[in-house]
């Protein structure tokens, strides 16, 4: 049964997954984009981790994981800031 | 019924990977394209855990640690290259 809530837990992360590309391809211009593609992703991604931590619930994969997460939560939002204050320096943050 | 639900896992990241593709071919602006670039390594790094859920290798996370450095300094050395460039453009 928890093998089946975690594979569960895996489809609806993909699902998010879908959902941030989906959002990269239709919004406007490049900020929106980001908005959904960053915000999305590291939901999407946090979802999958608790879907295989739960899976395969051995200690060696929950601290993999939780450095994984630790890793994406100190970098995402750098990365985010950045290419944004990048993209507005550009002018590329117009609808095109 | 674990083995279809890792199918429909698979399906959903195949169709993600199919809408970043047409992303990257559509939108014209650099900035957008560096948006798609890391969504495409998000993708990877769900993609690493997808394989690490169904072949039951830790060694897979590991990859995905990798992949998330990697997303980072890319994305950071992009966006400056964006910046300095339109700087020295104009």
């Amino acid at each position: 049964m928890t093998a089946l809530i975690a594979a569960a837990v895996l489809v609806v992360g993909m699902a998010l997954i879908v959902l941030a590309c989906f959002g990269a391809l239709v919004l406007p211009d490049a900020l929106s984009r980001q908005h959904a593609a960053t915000k999305a992703a590291t939901l999407a991604v946090t979802v999958v981790a608790i879907g295989l931590g739960a899976l395969h619930g051995t200690t060696e994969v929950w601290i993999k994981l939780v450095v994984l997460l630790f890793t994406l939560a100190a970098t995402m939002p750098l990365a985010s800031h950045a290419l944004a204050r990048a993209a507005h320096h550009a002018g590329d943050d117009t609808p095109n | 019924m674990n083995g279809t639900l890792f199918i429909a896992a698979a399906g959903l990241l195949a169709l993600g990977l199919c809408l970043l593709v047409v992303a990257l071919a559509r939108h014209r602006d650099i900035a957008s394209r560096i948006v798609v670039v890391d969504a495409l390594a998000s993708w990877a790094i769900a993609a690493c855990l997808l394989a690490a859920a169904v072949s039951g290798e830790a060694a897979f996370v590991d990859v995905a640690i990798g992949f998330a450095l990697a997303a980072f300094l890319g994305t950071i050395a992009w966006s400056q290259a964006l910046a300095t460039s339109k700087e020295s453009s104009s």
